[in-house]
């Protein structure tokens, strides 16, 4: 989501750019009493004169505003779990990369005896391990499982330990 | 902590959503007879805003022009955020009008500070940049760790270790550092 939110930026932040010198020189150019030279200010000018406000074509212009506007809060409003956990304090403010502690709770979670597969989602509050065992009896793993990954998570100096959330899944799922 | 736009374009993206969102109801609300049955008829650009900008003619087009100049280095300084980070290219250790001035190389002192820190134990390898100057410069410093590598032990060692010989070799009191650490499998690749 964040670089959705960057590719948005880049591209308003362009327009902004572009937009706000044309404007300039328009105003300009028009100064001098010549003609517009790239946006057609006049034809636009024209239109807001002959376009009211409860005209089909303005509506449309003012709905296309309202969702414009609706999708970018929406964006800013979606969840995102955190690039980076902090760590805790004292000394130099340090973090971990959350994708990295990701995929060594993953590598915790497979060495445990029995588990073939794992997957890690971490958020601020929650590590959720799903695992995957060959055994018939894959309760039996989930605490050995639960306890590896707990140990490596207290190991990771975190300023706030997620919660250790953990599924085990056997052949049949 | 990372230095990233991200901030910066929530806050910029949601001012712009609020203000497009607010643009658009008040036309909506104002074509659907909210505001009063003959101004839903009104032309979009109306007669009152027409004789305000002929009266000040003289002004209006000046200042106009200035605020679209000022829109568009604010758009211009935005796009730079997205593909720029601050960095530093030399630090002034010394300065006496007798004696000269003297730089040190900042990538060079990050470089060094890279290098002391890819020394410890556990430590795959390591980035830094110098992101300010003055009394206290901004250090940034990436650390890639082995799995089974102490964390507590590296980030003990950057504070009385690294950080110190840093701050001695700049010649400043002290340093604003901000460590950010990755995991890494001995053979593998982290990603952040």
């Amino acid at each position: 989501m964040r670089i959705v939110n960057r590719v948005v930026a880049a591209v308003l932040a362009l327009a902004l750019l572009v937009g706000g010198v044309l404007v300039a020189v328009e105003i300009v150019v028009a100064a001098f009493g010549r003609d517009p030279w790239v946006v057609p200010h006049d034809g636009w000018y024209r239109g807001v004169l002959e376009h009211s406000w409860d005209d089909g074509a303005s509506r449309w212009v003012f709905i296309g505003l309202v969702l414009a506007g609706l999708l970018l809060l929406g964006l800013q409003l979606a969840h995102r779990r955190p690039v980076t956990l902090p760590l805790s304090s004292g000394g130099a403010p340090a973090d971990l990369g959350r994708r990295s502690v990701e995929r060594s709770l993953v590598r915790a979670a497979t060495a445990v005896d029995g588990v073939s597969r794992a997957k890690v989602k971490v958020s601020a509050e929650r590590a959720d391990v799903v695992a995957t065992t060959n055994r018939r009896q894959a309760e039996e793993i989930r605490p050995r499982l639960a306890d590896a990954v707990e140990r490596r998570v207290r190991a990771l100096d975190l300023a706030r330990a997620p919660q250790v959330k953990v599924r085990v899944e056997g052949r049949d799922g | 902590m990372r230095r990233t736009p991200d901030r910066l374009n929530s806050t910029a993206l949601t001012l712009l959503g609020l203000l497009l969102l607010g643009a658009g109801a008040f036309g909506l609300a104002r074509g659907y007879d909210a505001v009063g049955e003959r101004q839903a008829s009104d032309p979009v650009l109306g007669e009152t805003v027409r004789d305000f900008v002929a009266r000040n003619d003289d002004w209006f087009w000046p200042v106009a022009a200035a605020v679209s100049l000022l829109v568009a280095y604010l758009g211009f300084r935005w796009l730079l955020a997205q593909v720029r980070t601050p960095t530093v290219a030399r630090l002034r250790v010394s300065s006496d009008p007798a004696l000269g001035t003297t730089d040190v190389s900042a990538p060079g002192a990050a470089a060094a500070l890279a290098g002391d820190v890819g020394e410890y134990p556990g430590v795959r390898s390591a980035r830094a940049r110098v992101m300010s100057e003055g009394a206290s410069p901004e250090v940034d410093l990436t650390v890639d760790l082995h799995d089974d590598g102490d964390v507590a032990d590296v980030r003990r060692r950057i504070d009385e270790h690294a950080m110190p010989r840093l701050a001695e070799a700049l010649e400043v009191a002290a340093l604003r550092p901000t460590v950010h650490l990755r995991l890494y499998e001995p053979t593998g690749r982290a990603v952040r």
